[in-house]
């Protein structure tokens, strides 16, 4: 593990976070050694709350006394920070690509998710849309990285365990193999990795967590 | 003036803070470029460049489309290195801080301008909408006193990513303060921002694509009676 002489890294996080995941997997494929503090989110700490006031949420990344929030800029400052086994692309283009899908991939899946009917519908269609357009990014490699997992893989690799579960959940399965063959085969090969496997949350107890959070939505429409 | 072998068209349009961020940063780095300006009725340039949101701005160089605004900002910045002053800060954890701060922007800044664009002037919902984006403000005046270290920008001497992200949103603040009759910019409550909003507007990056207050006001209520006719895209 690596760890430079006096450099202090702490992630507080919480274990069901797809958000948290992100910043584990950067910290792993980094080899970077660091204190991990798993936080209640019904009774934040002080020191998150110290070092994140602006949002109170987890992840925080403390290095060196410094605070960095949100995963995606953690990320990044990651990369900068530690240059070896390297995440991002070199070629500013594919740099953007990566930007522009590490936050679009997403987008439609928890509104999927939490609605029905009609919204329902809307929220699918988006997500098939993207996931067309995420399929292409996979042509010829095997992982959005290329031959290893880079930051667009980070990025998205909550999709590998967590459209499983919303699947399960919504009885609808939308990464079937005939339709998103490049797609499938990568969640299989993202979570499989040694980086990954052994970060996963406890999948039945994922699947509850999001099971009770999706009901008490619905309900709260309804 | 356009390098050698490069070619650079922006999808966009004048009023929108998100395609003024991208000129700014072209201006900053001196780069020459052709605007294909966007009517309200969208190109199919453009819906075949940002397939995923269909939205401007898009920067196309040499053929190949970057969308999102900041996205473009920092691609602009790591392509074209030798020109002009760099746009994010070089030590990563200023690089995360103006990220960070840019994010909050995004966040909550386009939101409260929409709110605010078709509130009926001197009405109380509208100050009470005002207030809310003044308070915001006061929260990225700490962040200005803290990333600018007493310098002139965000960025420090000259204007950066961070700069660029909140500058671009001016003059639409400014059209509302005039359009609904209040006031955001306010002295008492955000001087160093207030001061900040001077210099930026008057640098020559910014100058001649920050849209004078009568015209972005002419153009809202084109953009209102636009939108109270068109069903939401």
């Amino acid at each position: 593990m690596e760890e430079a002489k006096g450099e202090e890294v702490t992630l507080f996080g919480f274990w069901s976070s797809p958000f948290v995941h992100r910043v584990t997997w950067a910290l792993n494929i980094k080899k970077i050694k660091y204190k991990y503090v798993e936080e209640d989110l019904c009774n934040k700490s002080d020191l998150l709350l110290e070092h994140n006031p602006v949002y109170k949420k987890v992840p925080v990344l403390v290095y060196n006394g410094k605070a960095i929030a949100e995963s995606l800029i953690i990320l990044e400052f990651i990369e900068e920070t530690w240059k070896e086994n390297s995440i991002m692309p070199q070629d500013p283009y594919e740099k953007a690509i990566a930007r522009f899908w590490a936050t679009a991939a997403g987008d439609g899946l928890w509104q999927f998710f939490i609605t029905e009917g009609k919204e329902r519908e809307e929220a699918l269609a988006s997500v098939i849309n993207n996931f067309e357009l995420l399929e292409k990014e996979l042509i010829g490699k095997n992982f959005f990285g290329g031959d290893r997992i880079g930051y667009l893989d980070i990025s998205v690799g909550w999709i590998s365990y967590g459209v499983p579960i919303f699947e399960e959940i919504t009885e609808f399965k939308i990464i079937t193999e005939e339709k998103f063959p490049l797609l499938h085969a990568w969640m299989e090969a993202f979570s499989s990795s040694e980086f990954v496997k052994d970060t996963l949350p406890p999948r039945e107890k994922l699947s509850e967590r999001y099971r009770k959070v999706r009901e008490a939505i619905i309900q709260k429409k309804n | 003036m356009t390098s050698e072998g490069n070619e650079i068209k922006l999808i966009g349009a004048w009023p929108s803070p998100f395609v003024m961020r991208v000129r700014i940063a072209l201006n900053l780095k001196k780069l020459g470029y052709e605007m294909l300006e966007e009517t309200f009725k969208k190109s199919e340039l453009l819906l075949k460049s940002n397939p995923v949101y269909k939205k401007m701005p898009v920067l196309i160089h040499d053929g190949k489309p970057i969308c999102e605004s900041m996205i473009i900002v920092e691609y602009i910045d790591e392509t074209w290195t030798s020109d002009g002053a760099s746009i994010l800060p070089s030590d990563s954890y200023d690089r995360a801080i103006a990220r960070f701060w840019t994010a909050y922007i995004d966040n909550k800044i386009p939101d409260a301008i929409s709110k605010l664009r078709p509130m009926v002037r001197g009405s109380v919902e509208a100050e009470a909408e005002a207030e809310k984006l003044v308070a915001t403000l006061q929260v990225i005046e700490e962040a200005f006193e803290k990333c600018s270290k007493g310098q002139s920008f965000f960025g420090g001497n000259n204007i950066g990513y961070l700069d660029i992200a909140l500058g671009s949103c001016l003059a639409w603040i400014k059209a509302l303060e005039k359009m609904v009759e209040i006031k955001i910019l306010i002295k008492e409550k955000i001087p160093g921002l207030v001061s900040w909003s001077e210099r930026f507007c008057a640098h020559d990056a910014v100058r001649e694509v920050m849209p004078e207050t009568d015209k972005m006001v002419e153009f809202a209520k084109v953009l209102l009676s636009v939108m109270a006719t068109t069903p939401a895209n």
